[in-house]
């Protein structure tokens, strides 16, 4: 099995990877390239889409009075993409009609949703993951990109690992979202 | 007709087939060469991410289990047998598990039987 050890990290090369899932124009991506906040917005643009709501999680730059010098994430990428791809599956169902709708006018609510996850090192100020859902109607957009956020923090198979300024890398905090 | 029942029952039970179709019985009557030779069955992957990995210093290892099975809830008090001085028994106090890339909610309905890739799954932190 290979595996590299980096900056005190051992990176699983194998069970880590990037990967994605792709259904009816929605995206769950895990990639160790520097998130494209613009790319992944446009990528959900539509011209029936009234709204697009964004979400930007970025790399605070302190925690708990100790100054972090970078985040490194890993993954399980075979059941974390699973898992996104479920919870994405979960927030069309969550999200099914526009109040703005008629009851019985079958009009889909969201129009696309993206979820870009990074692993690897990230930089204090880069962004770790970006959502983006366009739909119709502002209401819906906001409600399922808060959705995905939240459910993809409690149950996608991703950690996080902070490191701190001036300590050894030893000592780095795997972090936990409960 | 019950005795007919019963004849057939017990000639079904007793055929060569049926014992053939169950491998503990077929591993046991197997000579010990062959025996050996059919361990690799026996092992699974262990994969070991955060603060798993931190504590075995590992992020995979092969880990061989009892030729029988082994129950995922006694997979755990296994390793810990493993890495004594560490922390790994907190870790998987406040940790899941998966088996072939699917998390497993009841540890006692599981048995592994070699071959599988399991997976400790630490609490998440992404975002």
């Amino acid at each position: 099995m290979l595996s590299v050890a980096y900056l005190g990290t051992t990176y699983l090369e194998d069970a880590s990877f990037e990967t994605s899932w792709n259904a009816d124009g929605n995206v769950c991506a895990l990639t160790y390239s520097r998130l494209d906040v613009s790319g992944i917005i446009s990528a959900v643009g539509d011209d029936t889409a009234g709204a697009t709501a964004v979400f930007i999680g970025t790399t605070r730059n302190s925690f708990a009075g100790k100054t972090v010098a970078r985040l490194e994430y890993q993954a399980y990428s075979k059941l974390a993409i699973k898992t996104m791809a479920d919870i994405m599956k979960a927030a069309c169902q969550l999200v099914s009609r526009s109040d703005d709708q008629p009851e019985n006018q079958a009009v889909p609510s969201l129009i696309r949703c993206a979820v870009h996850h990074r692993l690897g090192t990230v930089p204090v100020g880069e962004p770790s993951i970006v959502i983006a859902v366009s739909s119709p109607h502002r209401k819906e957009a906001f409600v399922a990109c808060e959705f995905l956020l939240e459910e993809i923090k409690s149950k996608a198979q991703i950690w996080k690992r902070e490191f701190y300024e001036g300590e050894d890398d030893r000592n780095a905090e795997w972090k936990s979202n409960k | 007709m019950a005795r007919a029942a019963t004849r057939s029952f017990i000639k079904w039970a007793l055929s060569v087939d049926r014992v053939h179709d169950c491998d503990h019985i077929r591993h046991i009557l197997q000579a010990p060469s062959n025996f050996m030779a059919v361990t690799h069955h026996f092992e699974i992957t262990v994969l070991y991410f955060a603060a798993a990995s931190t504590a075995t210093q590992k992020t995979t290892e092969q880990i061989r289990i009892p030729d029988n099975g082994l129950r995922l809830s006694e997979l755990g008090n296994l390793l810990i047998s493993q890495y004594p001085e560490t922390n790994l028994r907190d870790v998987l106090q406040s940790s899941q598990w998966s088996v072939d890339a699917e998390m497993v909610d009841d540890l006692d309905s599981v048995v592994l039987k070699g071959g599988e890739e399991v997976a400790v799954i630490c609490p998440v932190s992404g975002g």
